[in-house]
This record gives C-alpha cells, structure tokens and sequence, in this order.
C-alpha cells in the first residue's frame, strides 16, 4: 500500500496525537497551542482536514488516530509561495523585484566566487 | 465631481517633481556605490517624502531651483501641468445676468436644447478615472493576495520565540505588521538557520516590514509612473544590501564565506530552474547581494564623513523647493500695473501689446514709520511692443526706444510702486510718478494722508448707514426686515461706497468685526458689490461662513472680438460694430453682424446689418453678460482717395413704435436716396426669428475665447440654465 503523504503541519499535528491519543480536543488545542503556536481555529481546521482524509478521527471530543506512524510519510513539499522577502507584498512585485531561484548553473558560479574570495 | 480630477492633477504634479528627484538620488546613489548601502537606503526616505507629500519647505539650495523650475504658490507640486489638464467646469452656476442695458428677451427659449446636452468628459476626467481604477484594482489584487499568503502561512509551526516553519513557503520573510514574524522553509540546513533569523530580525529591528508595505503604498498612489516603480525596485535592492551589512557588522568580517553561503543556500531551486520572469530586470538580486556581502568592507572613517554629508546635502537639496525669488509678489504688482497700461493702449482697437519686459523693478526706499505697516517703493520701468507703431497715438509724456518699444514714461514721469507689507502680503498701496515735482518722502505722505482721508470717508458712510439699518424695527422675524426698512441707507452704500466700501466691509470680516445682524447686513452688501464675482452659492451660510468660504473671482480681461476672414465688407461691418457697441473697462465685446445687402453709389458704401452684440466680462471660468442687443442698422462708408473706407454715418432702428418705420425710411440707396425695394421687409421679417444671428454670436464668442487660450467658460441666464458653454463647441 502507498504511504499516505502528509505536509509538514499535517505531520506535526498527526505526530501530537499519536504522541498523546486518546486526547481530549480541548487539550489538544492547548498542545498545538503551546507547541506549534497555532490559535485554536487553525488547529480546528487541520483537524477536520485530517478527519476528512481517515487519518485522525474526532468522536465526542476524543481525538484519535486511524492510521500508524509508519504508514504516512512527509510530503518533499514543492509549494512556492512567496519567493521574497516579505510576505506583505503581492507576488506580482516579488517577480518584478527579481527574487527569482538561482539554477544549479548559477548557483555553482557564485560558489566559486564565495570560495575564491575566502581564500 | 470635480475633486477627483483636481485630485489626480496634483498627484501627477508631485510625481513629476518627484521623478527630477528620483534621478537626482539615482545619480547620487551612484556617486555612493562604494559606502555602505545605508547611505542609498537612507536616500529614498527623500523620494517617498517627495511622493507623499505635496507640501515642501523653499530653500536657496533646491535641486529644483537648479533647473529653473517655478514652484506653484505654496504647494510643493510644481506647476507645469498643461491647462488642458485643468478639471471640467462645474457645469451650471446658479447666477443672475445683470442685464443692465436691453434684455436680449428671447434668450432662455431656445436653450432648452443646449441645456440638455451632458458635458463632453475632458481628458483629465477620463485619465483621473483611470488612475483611480488602476489604484482599486492593485490595491484589491494586494489586499487578497497578502491574506491568502496569511492563509497559508496559518498552519505554520512555531519554531521558538516569533520563528515559524512552514513547507509552503521556499524563503524567509517576515509577515505580518503589528506583531511580525519571521517564517522560514521546513528543512533549513542548522548551520545557516542563525544567518538567516539575524538577517530577517535586522530587518524586524529596523522595521524595513512597515517601511516596505508604505512604500508599496505609495507605489500604488503614483501606478502610472515607471521611475517610481524602477525606484521601488532600487530601494528594495539597497534595503537588502545593508540589511545584510548590518548583519556583517553584527557578526564579524569571519562570516562573510558562511553569511554568503546561506544566501546562495537559500535561493538556489530546489524544484525545476524557474524560467526568468518577463519583468524581471537587471543581475538577479541574490547575486549581486553575494557579491556585496563578499566585497564588503569596514568602511574608512572618511567616506562615512563623505558619504554622511552627501546624504545630508541630498536631503536638504531634494526635499525643498527652490526659494521664490524676493522680487516675486513684487513682480506681479508689477505686472498689474503693466496690464492696466496695457488696456488702456489697446482701448484702440487697431493697437495690439505683442510684447512686454520689466526692465528696471528696483526698491529705491523704505518707510517704516509712516503707517501701521512698513511702506516699500519701487521704482519700475518696463516696454511695451506694439504690434504697429503707427497705430499708436504718443499723448504728452509717452516715449519711445531705439528698438520701438513704448516706454513706461507719461507726463507725470515714470512710476513708482507704494507696496505695503503686511507680514507675508504685499499690496500694491498706490502709485505715485517721478515726475511730481516734490522731494519723495512728502509725495509718499501726501499720497497716504489722501488714502487715509479717503478710507475715513469710506468708514463713516458704511458704519453710519449701517447703524441706521440696525437700528429700527425693534422685532423682526428676519434679518431681511432691516433691510427692507432702510433701503434708502442701504442703498446709499451701494451708491457711494463703490469697491472702496467693500474693500472696507470684507476687511471687517477679516478682523472678525463682522458677527450677528451687523455682519448679515454686511454680508448682503458684499454679496451685491461681488455678484457675479462671489464663488459661494450656498445661501445659508452664516456671515463669517460665507466670508470663510469667499474666494473672489478675479476678472480675466479680453479685449473685444476682431473678424479674421478675408471678406472686404465683413472686415469693414465687424470693425464698425465693435466700435459702436464697445464700452472701455465695461467688458469685451462679441458682435455678429447679419449683412443684407451693401450698396454702392459714386463716392458712398452703405451697407445694412442686423447686428447681434453683447459684452461680456469673464471671472474665472463664469462669463458675465453685461450688456448687449440685436439692433438693425444702416452703415454709410466714404471712400477717400486712396480707396479706403471711412465711416461716415452710423443709422440705427428707432425703438418702440418708430421701429419698422425707422427701418423703412433708412433703407435707401447712400447718394441718391432711392428707396432699395424689398430691403426693409427682409430686415423686418429676419428679426421676428433671428437664430441665425444667436448661432454667429456664440460661434464668434467661441472663437474670441479659444483664440485667448480660453477653455472653460460657462454663461448661464437667471434660471440658471447653461446658455453658452466651451465644453460645447458644436453647439446646436
């Protein structure tokens, strides 16, 4: 069976709970709360996410888990969301302010040029 | 309506200003290439200033001032927006005609169909409504995306303190405005982690996350100017580069290789080489910032010193407008007085000023003591061109230079402004004449002692009047009822006072003297002297409201129309009509003269034109109808012996019951007196419906005023309803 894959604040919710199942969701608000910084909505809101996907389940209040650790693997995420250096400015402006990724190619330029300089 | 194009006419004045300035601090920058980027990232603080602000401090020293601009009275958006910029007329005016001669009676009939057509939107309507839409749809556009970004960035896990991790992002930022965070990418190797938070927490530090967003702002403000775009980029690039700086001087020189790397680490793909991105532009950010972090050096204490003062000089240069020239209010006293000259040189029609030069404006002395303000006297010279010198008639005094200039000389010799200085208002107190024969001390006094006496005169017929108005009836259900009362007083004022009574009365506003009763009848006054020339049409304000809201409109003189085309006997018709029908400083003249027939007979031309006249007084952008008619006339010319044409007599129709026989009895042949069969029923019948004639007259009103750069003027009659209009030149 494939592995079930899971982003990385999908994963670290999943990892609370198998830490700490059967949990209360009240206190799981609170461990999310104290250890992912998250505020109660965000966390109601992963964990309906995961509900929906069969991987946690949440019945009267109990929260547990449907799936085993070893059986869910984290995404190698490809999102790219914002290429800048602040996340205030729209991404058209980002473009436009050149923050684009360096290729392989020009990343090994400016290595030799950080090298040679150092030495 | 009208605020928004008046609104964006500002904004494009800042952001060309503003653009002088961002190529200053371009080229200032590049002076600074080699000190720390601080320096240029202090330098926008000047640009954004620039941008945001249209008020601005004058100095000597102004960039602007070097290249010979003008500043605009007391904005810091220079003037040189082209007048076809200027916003549309309010459409209508709520303003009486004074029609203090022959009512042209048939006027508000046949305007309905003018009066329903909509204004032509001008193009500072249409670009203004651009620039807005431009402004709602980036700023929509950034608003939603900044909370999808927000969205995303919810489920990020808290790594310590403000630091979250999150593996939809691919780079650290900071996010948020009140209490930021910094976000980084899930997976960032322990070893560059310190870089990147103490790079990210300078900026937090240095609130770069606010400054950025309000330079975005502006950026959004000014959308249609691509210096300001290129600016914000630049600005984005030196904010990053002494960010990392910063953090350099933080550290240490020994992380340069490590601080570097990280850079490199952070930017390079991890996923598929992203192909350039078409607006990119210039050497990618992160390469030239490595290149930066590694040629970095301790600057040297000398070009901090360098660097500080250039900064410095740049602020001061670049944020201040240049100085207005002392002789500036003087000038335009000046010119006052050159324009009076001027009118009264072409009261003939056949003289034309193509031309004018101050050429001596100079203070020759200051009196101190002899009023409550200081009085300065000029001494001004200054020629006139005429366009045909021998059209010019030299009265007593009148001088003329070897290159056929007029002189400002008459009998009395040349003159010398008495400007009163009243904190930072000049005023033209008076004139008197080098010629005077008398030392200028007691010429000075002589001339304020007659003021003074003259203003006395003035107080005491206003506040004796005044008083008697306010006296009597002990009750009353309106102010209006002392009026009503009194009108005999009030109308004394009216009578006597002239514009000195009411130069009197709105100085009493100014001094708040001006309250209850006593400023409602004040009010009243000034209402009547202004007419045309008062700017407020809501009623029901209250005397110091309405004085508040006042700006006089000041009237732009014309001289009277002139026929342009080539016709021999229209040139002579027109030119005869404007003399007949003109009244010096009454107003310009527009004739349309209908021509039914010209007859010519031995020595004689007569010619028979209804004519269409009426004269017109132009206040801002409200024209005023002070006068005017359609009278029927016969123009007897007599040929001299060089063929021209002098006038010899000049008949018109009798009013009342004389009229059609009046008509009747000119129409006749010029020498032998025969009668001319069939004229006169023409000329009768033509004036039961003339419109023909209303069309040639707004036709050439509309030519006069286009042809003197005119290009908003609005007539309405006493409804209110919209008669002429230069929005409409394809008026039906």
């Amino acid at each position: 069976m494939e592995k079930l894959k899971l982003f990385d604040a999908e994963y670290k919710l999943a990892v609370l709970v198998w830490d700490n199942e059967p949990i209360n969701s009240t206190d799981l608000v609170r461990l999310c709360a104290e250890q992912l910084g998250w505020k109660k909505s965000t966390t109601y809101t992963m964990l309906k996410k995961l509900c929906e996907r069969d991987i946690l389940q949440n019945r009267e209040a109990t929260v547990t888990a449907l799936v085993k650790r070893e059986d869910v693997q984290k995404y190698e995420s490809r999102a790219v969301l914002a290429r800048s250096f602040d996340g205030s400015l729209p991404q058209f402006l980002t473009a436009f302010l050149d923050n684009h990724k360096l290729s392989q190619q020009e990343a090994e330029e400016l290595k030799k040029i950080i090298e040679e300089a150092v030495e | 309506m009208s605020i928004l194009p008046e609104l964006f006419s500002t904004i494009l004045g800042i952001s060309i200003t503003a653009s002088l300035v961002i190529m200053g601090v371009v080229l200032v920058r590049m002076f600074l290439r080699k000190a720390p980027k601080v320096f240029s990232y202090a330098l926008w603080a000047v640009v954004l200033f620039r941008l945001l602000c249209p008020l601005s401090f004058t100095s000597a020293l102004s960039f602007l001032g070097l290249l010979n601009i003008n500043p605009l009275n007391n904005a810091g958006a220079l003037s040189y927006v082209p007048n076809i910029f200027n916003p549309a007329p309010a459409s209508s005016f709520p303003v009486g005609m004074d029609n203090s001669e022959q009512t042209i009676n048939s006027f508000s009939q046949s305007t309905a169909s003018i009066a329903n057509l909509s204004p032509m939107p001008t193009a500072m309507e249409v670009l203004s409504i651009i620039w807005l839409l431009g402004i709602v749809i980036l700023l929509t556009y950034s608003i939603v995306s900044y909370i999808k970004v927000r969205q995303k960035l919810l489920p990020a896990t808290l790594l310590m303190g403000n630091i979250y991790e999150s593996d939809q992002i691919d780079t650290a930022f900071v996010c948020g405005f009140i209490k930021p965070r910094i976000y980084v990418p899930v997976g960032v190797e322990e070893a560059d982690l310190p870089y990147i938070l103490e790079h990210e927490e300078t900026h937090i530090r240095r609130k770069d996350y606010l400054i950025k967003p309000l330079a975005f702002l502006v950026l959004i403000l000014h959308w249609f100017n691509p210096l300001v775009w290129w600016s914000f980029s630049l600005m984005s690039r030196d904010m990053e580069m002494s960010c990392d700086e910063c953090v350099l001087n933080r550290l240490g020189k020994g992380v340069k290789a490590a601080y570097s790397g990280s850079l490199l680490s952070l930017s390079v793909s991890r996923s598929a080489p992203l192909l350039a991105h078409p607006l990119a532009f210039g050497e990618s950010n992160v390469k030239a910032r490595i290149k930066n972090v590694i040629n970095y050096q301790q600057p040297r204490f000398w070009v901090i010193i360098v660097a500080i003062l250039a900064v410095g000089l740049s602020v001061l240069v670049f944020t201040t407008n240049p100085e207005k020239d002392e002789l500036d209010p003087i000038r335009s006293l000046a010119w006052k007085v050159m324009e009076r000259d001027i009118a009264n040189y072409e009261l003939n029609p056949e003289v034309n000023i193509i031309d004018h030069k101050i050429t001596r404006l100079e203070l020759i002395k200051s009196f101190d003591d002899l009023t409550d303000t200081p009085i300065h006297v000029y001494a001004l010279e200054y020629r006139l061109l005429p366009d045909d010198l021998s059209k010019v008639v030299l009265a007593g005094g009148m001088q003329i230079d070897e290159d056929g200039w007029l002189k400002e000389t008459c009998s009395m010799g040349s003159p010398l402004l008495l400007v009163s200085e009243n904190k930072e208002l000049r005023e033209l107190a008076g004139i008197v004449w080098t010629g005077e024969a008398q030392e200028l001390e007691s010429a000075v006094k002589d001339f304020l002692a007659q003021k003074a006496s003259q203003e006395a005169k003035i107080e005491k017929l206003v506040e004796e009047n005044l008083s008697i108005i306010m006296s009597s009836p002990k009750e009353a259900s309106s102010p209006y009822a002392y009026i009503q009362a009194h009108e005999q007083e009030y109308e004394n004022i009216k009578k006597f006072g002239g514009d000195e009574a009411l130069q009197y009365m709105l100085a009493q506003f100014e001094k708040g003297n001006a309250e209850g009763l006593r400023g409602f009848i004040m009010m009243q006054l000034c209402k009547d002297f202004l007419g045309i020339r008062n700017n407020v049409t809501n009623n029901s304000l209250s005397p110091m409201e309405w004085y508040r809201a006042l700006d006089i409109r000041e009237e732009t003189s014309l001289s009277d129309f002139q026929y342009d085309g080539q016709d021999p006997i229209k040139k002579l018709v027109y030119a005869t009509e404007v003399v007949q029908n003109s009244i010096p400083h009454l107003g310009f003249t527009i004739v349309a003269p209908k021509i039914f027939g010209s007859y010519e007979e031995g020595q004689l031309l007569r010619v028979f034109v209804t004519t269409y006249s009426a004269r017109y007084k132009l206040y801002d952008k409200v024209l005023d109808q002070v006068g005017g008619g359609v009278i029927p006339a016969a123009i007897t010319y007599k040929k001299d012996i060089n063929g021209n044409y002098m006038l010899l007599d000049y008949e018109q129709s009798q009013d009342g019951a004389h009229w059609a026989p009046s008509v009747r009895e000119y129409c006749r042949m010029p020498v032998s007196g025969q009668e001319i069969p069939g004229l006169a029923d023409a000329i009768i019948n033509h004036y039961s419906n003339y419109n023909d004639l209303r069309q040639l007259h707004f036709d050439n009103l509309y030519k006069h005023l286009s042809a003197h750069g005119i290009k908003e003027a609005t007539l309405t009659n006493p409804q209110g309803e919209i008669l002429f209009s230069m929005s409409w030149p394809n008026r039906q």
